[in-house]
């Protein structure tokens, strides 16, 4: 069976991309308005990603507000080069890596060691165990996944917002995708699926 | 290595028809291709979780705000942190800072009370001698903070800062060189003190500022 064409963001990126451009051009006249506009659009979408960055609600408002007070002070030097969503996720990217190494480390479970594995997926309970092995990703592979399957990211996009080259996206993904694979199968030989289905 | 922007439909047309072809006769990539639709679709299904974007945002209002009053009561210009633009509906952040603004000129003008209690004057007309049984000045002492200056501030610059919030020097310096701050009459809002300490927080004279928890009425 041929899968099917997924749905592709970039069809009406052009048109949002605009909207936020010139929201952009209001904000660098000051415009309280836009602020909140644009605001509201990534607020969202932001908390989601770093919250699952960061796993603390109170270190991702505080990245996004950072991130905002950068778009408020310096939105009239952004010169198009990229999406504005680029743009912004890169800020975000950059202030969540700096707030990330002054706090402390998160507890990690030592019993749930990283294995690379080429095994697929089963249909496992994915959601509830994919916050657990993300969190035993290192944080550059981990965001590489979030910005590519949660955000719809493009191999190029990610790589301004990381400021890397292309080929180091594509090196993080595949280790990525490779140490989550065993991660979930190990979490789904911790909690095997007839178990866990007859308690529910 | 293409599977994931397959996925998530970011691959060009052309790369994204190649792969879609080889997926018909690979069944290792078509299984990987699968389990990365299941990876994407448990990401995107997060739903749970709520996120309220006002207070957030208030908050980053009071940033802009304080940065903004900070950055006129010390340099007296407007840099890019300068006020924001106030449209209608808004919250009193920047009507706030004009009435501050505005206040401390007026105290400039009538009052000069900004250094009473700094040791060092810059004017020649003697200061009010001050005891400690002497009566209270004019500022509302169920709010207060505590504030550490950098050392290298000059007079002139505390004044500014001081009086760009109503604030008065009630105290110290104590151990650790702090200075417990009062903020002039009429009394301030809790968003109004709030944009003071923050005012405190933002400007580069201030090493730390911390409110005073609000003392009980008698």
């Amino acid at each position: 069976m041929i899968p099917p064409t997924p749905y592709r963001p970039q069809d009406d990126s052009a048109q949002i991309n605009a909207r936020e451009r010139a929201l952009l051009s209001a904000i660098a006249a000051r415009d309280d308005a836009a602020l909140k506009e644009l605001y509201r659009l990534y607020h969202r979408r932001l908390a989601r990603f770093l919250m699952r960055i960061t796993t603390n609600y109170e270190l991702a408002e505080e990245i996004i507000n950072d991130t905002f007070w950068v778009v408020w002070r310096h939105a009239g030097e952004f010169r198009g080069s990229s999406r504005v969503s680029t743009w912004i996720f890169g800020i975000a990217y950059r202030r969540g890596l700096k707030a990330l190494k002054r706090a402390a480390p998160l507890p990690i479970d030592p019993m749930l060691e990283i294995a690379e594995s080429d095994e697929p997926f089963g249909r496992v309970e994915l959601t509830e165990w994919l916050d657990a092995a993300l969190a035993r990703l290192p944080v550059e592979q981990h965001v590489v996944i979030e910005l590519a399957y949660q955000l719809g990211h493009s191999c190029e996009e990610i790589a301004v917002i990381m400021e890397c080259p292309v080929n180091t996206v594509k090196t993080r993904m595949f280790h990525a995708r490779r140490k989550l694979r065993g991660l979930l199968t190990a979490l789904a030989g911790a909690n095997p699926i007839g178990e866990h289905s007859e308690r529910a | 290595m293409l599977i994931p922007w397959c996925v998530n439909g970011t691959l060009s047309a052309e790369a994204d028809a190649a792969l879609r072809a080889h997926l018909l006769v690979c069944l290792r990539c078509r299984e990987d291709y699968e389990s990365e639709m299941q990876l994407r679709t448990a990401m995107d299904a997060e739903g749970s979780l709520v996120f309220v974007a006002e207070s957030s945002y208030q908050k980053l209002l009071t940033r802009i705000d304080s940065a903004a009053l900070a950055a006129q009561s010390a340099t007296g210009t407007r840099d890019a942190a300068r006020p924001r633009r106030e449209h209608r509906n808004r919250t009193p952040g920047p009507r706030a800072v004009r009435w501050l603004a505005a206040a401390a000129a007026l105290e400039a003008m009538t009052l000069g009370l900004g250094a009473w209690l700094w040791p060092v004057r810059e004017s020649p007309r003697p200061a009010p001698y001050v005891t400690l049984s002497s009566p209270a000045p004019s500022y509302d002492s169920a709010v207060q903070a505590r504030v550490v200056f950098r050392s290298d501030l000059t007079l002139g610059q505390l004044r500014t800062l001081l009086r760009g919030i109503h604030a008065h020097i009630i105290d110290g310096p104590a151990a650790g060189n702090v200075y417990t701050l009062g903020f002039a009459a009429p009394s301030a809002s809790p968003r109004e003190f709030q944009l003071r300490v923050s005012a405190l927080r933002e400007s580069p004279a201030v090493l730390f500022a911390e409110p005073v928890a609000r003392r009980a009425a008698p």
